[in-house]
């Protein structure tokens, strides 16, 4: 494993101009599942749970003059954040799906991290980073850009979520207990979805 | 030679008339009746209103880039040839979007921005062929 620099990425060979490689993430194979279960049952199970208190989710679709950088999680996550009875600002990690450098950045903005339109400063300030004690840590786990994506690339954001917030993970976000998953697809295309999750520790 | 490109399959009641309308070098669009929303790419129905009421119209073919995107590979043979090449949203003046080509420009990562006017500009398959709608600087 070695870091990425800023240079590597801007030096990174053109794929779809403006992005290049290392915006776009890996195509890999991989697999992984997540047990859903009653509140009684899990509190049997032999690793502690973590808890659903949030979900959200919605489609968009393609208009004339409409705004492409807005995904559907501009609508699903007041809901799961209601729901849940918190505010992005108490989130400790997100795990936002990220296609594309471009994918997570709409996220971020969307589910209300900071405003529309400022997400290059809220990354470039050093937000994000899994040690600084700055909320949210982003996508501990490498995210698609680094880690995986098989295809299926939400569960690897509820698995790295549920480490997380058992206290598992190999880039442990130091007293963990909000995450939030966000899965998006299909942005560009005629219809899109977003799924936010919200989970909390024990 | 470049391979053909990938075609529409028919039949399709619904795009189906847009197509036709391209061997005579129309661009068509919709207006509902009932709430006057334009509608693209062709469809059955309003997408505001749900209404079936609809009339066809031909743009005049003036638009403004809304984004693109320049493809630096491309791996199907139809594209292969073509190197690096535009594919944009462009915003026509009758008020629709469609994902299209920008053409007719020397280098697409540097001679194409977001808001930069276009004219339609058909690019003909062979006779009796649809043609595709593209777009140049205007």
């Amino acid at each position: 494993m070695r870091e990425i620099t800023v240079n590597d990425v801007l030096e990174s060979r053109l794929i779809a101009y403006p992005l290049r490689l290392l915006e776009c993430c890996m195509v890999s194979d991989g697999g992984g599942a997540v047990v859903v279960a009653s509140a009684a049952a899990a509190r049997n199970c032999r690793k502690k749970p973590v808890w659903i208190i949030g979900t959200g989710e919605a489609t968009k679709y393609r208009e004339n003059g409409g705004d492409i950088t807005v995904s559907a999680g501009a609508q699903a996550a007041p809901i799961a954040f209601g729901e849940a009875g918190v505010s992005p600002a108490e989130i400790d990690v997100l795990m936002a799906y990220d296609s594309f450098s471009i994918t997570v950045m709409c996220l971020i903005e969307d589910l209300g991290f900071c405003k529309k339109g400022e997400g290059g400063q809220f990354v470039s300030d050093g937000h994000l980073v899994f040690d600084d004690p700055r909320k949210p840590a982003l996508n501990t786990d490498g995210g698609g850009l680094s880690s995986n994506h098989p295809g299926q690339r939400g569960l690897f954001l509820l698995l790295e979520a549920t480490r997380q917030l058992r206290g598992e993970s190999t880039s442990q976000v130091k007293d963990a207990k909000l995450a939030v998953a966000v899965g998006n697809g299909g942005q560009l295309g005629s219809r899109h979805a977003t799924a936010v999750t919200i989970l909390a520790a024990d | 030679m470049a391979a053909p490109r990938p075609q529409p399959r028919f039949p399709e009641p619904d795009t189906q008339p847009f197509w036709e309308a391209t061997k005579r070098h129309e661009l068509s669009y919709q207006t509902c009746n009932t709430c006057n929303a334009v509608i693209f790419y062709p469809r059955s129905h309003c997408t505001k209103c749900g209404s079936r009421d609809l009339t066809r119209r031909v743009s005049q073919g003036a638009g403004a880039v809304y984004t693109f995107t320049v493809i630096m590979q491309s791996r199907h043979p139809a594209f292969a040839e073509l190197g690096p090449y535009a594919v944009a949203y462009v915003d026509l003046d009758e008020g629709f979007r469609i994902m299209t080509n920008i053409v007719g420009v020397q280098d697409p990562t540097r001679d194409i921005q977001c808001g930069m006017r276009v004219q339609l500009r058909w690019h003909d398959q062979g006779e009796g062929q649809i043609a595709l709608p593209m777009f140049e600087p205007a």
